[in-house]
């Protein structure tokens, strides 16, 4: 179906909860549901959820900075410590606000990724969080992609170069008109 | 009638109130594309803006085009499972149609909307103005759009699903539309102007983008409406136009020969309004239902505004006269003097 799905796996040893969730986006018929919906709906005790999840047809990039939110039970976890790790082998800590909230950069972390070259390689990366509670421990792991930043074969500057040449030429265009509307016709 | 209250005051306060609404609406619904309101607007209002309201027709058809239809095509699938989401987005884009048909163009479109503030810009700075389009340009210009609905909307998306052309081509309008820059910088997003080395594909588009929309930007300083005149939004609501419950009606005289107000008043230069002397219904395929030659029309019920046969405004001597007086005083209150042009004794200004 059109639109995110989620993927949950858990496992249940003893005094330890594991989840592992994955946010898909599918194509197919239209699913009539938000995205939101999904994210708000509680699909384990401890839970990692994408504050947003990147848009459809949208994606993570290296070097963003998305936020997370950590809930237990449905509510914000404050004061928790998440562990990234990359595929690429980078690693970062973060520590959740009052809310629960907290911000994470995507490391630019792809080898020989080279300006001005379009580079479709794409890494995993994972977010860690555990928590105890009455003696049981929860750990989530939330996994996605992310790839390489178009800002590498996207140059702003030359951007602004080339819409500088067409408001030249809009404005030389523009007055080329206004005096040929100027000079008397004989049809017309 | 109030001395400040006219339909293009009014028009004015709905464009501006659109503009917010679909470039800044977020708040309504929410930033994910599922949640927008109807992902078929009549209006280039860009999905890349990720905080508007909503998002233009454009977007889905040439994602269907490559990914449904063309795809289907290329598996040997079914034609019609292919085509099913294109009649979906088509019948969406029709139910807003038919409500108020071209107006979708005069009155909502964010993009026309900007062009028309830097219109009234270039003219309080006191920019020299070119009124009128000559009618060989206009002639010359009225097929582009067609060209863009046809080869840029549904052509080139179609061949790049059926693997024909590389996946570049995948959406070439929304590649040049200006309202895509326009939209994403209006939020402080810069991200949409750039000129992209990934591949000549790419390069072409992304430097043709950018250009356009500096073409735009200067050229709606001194002309009016530049880019809606290379729409291909509006070929599209062309194609459908008998279709919508708002109309531009004419009932000519003999008078319409002489006068030409009409047309001097309109931002897409349609002489037809001026020359038709037998068709009532004259919405022409440019007409985008803004309605100023309704109001510069001095002769009583001759040009009107209709919804579904119901007259809901209408040319008159009085309210002529009133508008016009206005205009004339808008026009005189610049910034700088406007320059005099060289024959200004021999031609009629423009409303």
């Amino acid at each position: 179906m059109d639109n995110y799905h989620a993927l949950v796996a858990s496992r249940h040893n003893g005094r330890k909860t594991e989840v592992a969730i994955r946010y898909e986006y599918l194509r197919g018929k239209p699913s009539g549901h938000s995205p939101r919906e999904l994210l708000a709906a509680t699909k384990s005790a401890l839970e990692i959820v994408p504050d947003p999840i990147p848009r459809e047809h949208y994606h993570y990039f290296s070097g963003q900075t998305w936020d997370f939110i950590v809930r237990f039970r449905g509510k914000p976890l404050p004061g928790t410590e998440i562990h990234l790790k990359t595929s690429n082998g980078s690693r970062l800590k973060a520590v959740s606000d009052d809310e629960g909230r907290v911000s994470l950069r995507l490391p630019d972390d792809f080898q020989d990724a080279r300006e001005g070259i379009r580079d479709r390689r794409s890494a995993e990366f994972e977010l860690l969080v555990s928590h105890e509670e009455n003696g049981h421990e929860y750990q989530t792991i939330l996994n996605a992609d992310y790839r390489v930043n178009p800002k590498l074969w996207r140059s702003h500057g030359l951007g602004i170069v080339v819409t500088g040449a067409g408001l030249l030429i809009g404005g030389l265009i523009g007055r080329l008109g206004v005096r040929n509307n100027e000079r008397p016709r004989r049809h017309g | 009638m109030n001395s400040f209250l006219n339909l293009s005051v009014v028009r004015k306060l709905v464009q501006l109130l659109a503009f917010v609404f679909l470039v800044y609406g977020i708040g309504i619904n929410s930033y994910y594309l599922a949640d927008k309101l109807t992902a078929a607007l009549p209006a280039l209002s860009c999905a890349y803006d990720f905080e508007g309201a909503d998002y233009c027709t454009l977007i889905p058809f040439q994602h269907q085009m490559d990914h449904r239809l063309g795809t289907a095509l290329a598996a040997g699938g079914n034609f019609l499972m292919g085509l099913i989401p294109t009649l979906i987005t088509l019948g969406t884009f029709l139910l807003l149609f038919v409500v108020i048909n071209k107006a979708f163009c005069g009155w909502i479109c964010p993009l026309g909307t900007f062009q028309e503030l830097l219109h009234m810009v270039g003219q309080k700075l006191g920019l020299q103005q070119q009124h009128s389009l000559t009618q060989g340009t206009v002639r010359r210009l009225r097929p582009i759009k067609w060209l863009i609905l046809v080869v840029l909307v549904f052509a080139f998306p179609l061949m790049t699903g059926l693997g024909w052309l590389n996946h570049d081509l995948g959406d070439p309008f929304c590649r040049i539309c200006p309202s895509r820059i326009l939209t994403t910088l209006a939020t402080g997003n810069t991200t949409q102007l750039y000129v992209d080395t990934a591949s000549t594909t790419t390069l072409v588009l992304s430097m043709l983008g950018d250009f356009l929309f500096g073409l735009v930007v200067a050229l709606a300083l001194t002309v009016r409406q530049p880019f809606c005149r290379i729409c291909p939004l509006l070929a599209l609501q062309a194609t459908f136009r008998k279709l919508g419950l708002l109309r531009l009606v004419k009932n000519a005289t003999p008078r319409c020969e002489r006068c030409g107000l009409c047309v001097k008043a309109c931002p897409m230069d349609i002489v037809e309004v001026q020359t038709e002397m037998t068709k009532r219904d004259v919405t022409f395929e440019d007409c985008t239902l803004c309605g100023r030659c309704v109001e510069f029309c001095p002769d009583k019920e001759v040009l009107q505004l209709k919804y579904a046969g119901l007259t809901l405004f209408s040319a008159d001597p009085r309210y002529f006269k009133r508008r016009n007086q206005m205009q004339k005083q808008w026009e005189k209150s610049t910034l700088k003097p406007l320059p005099k042009p060289a024959d200004s004794g021999k031609r009629k200004k423009a409303p």
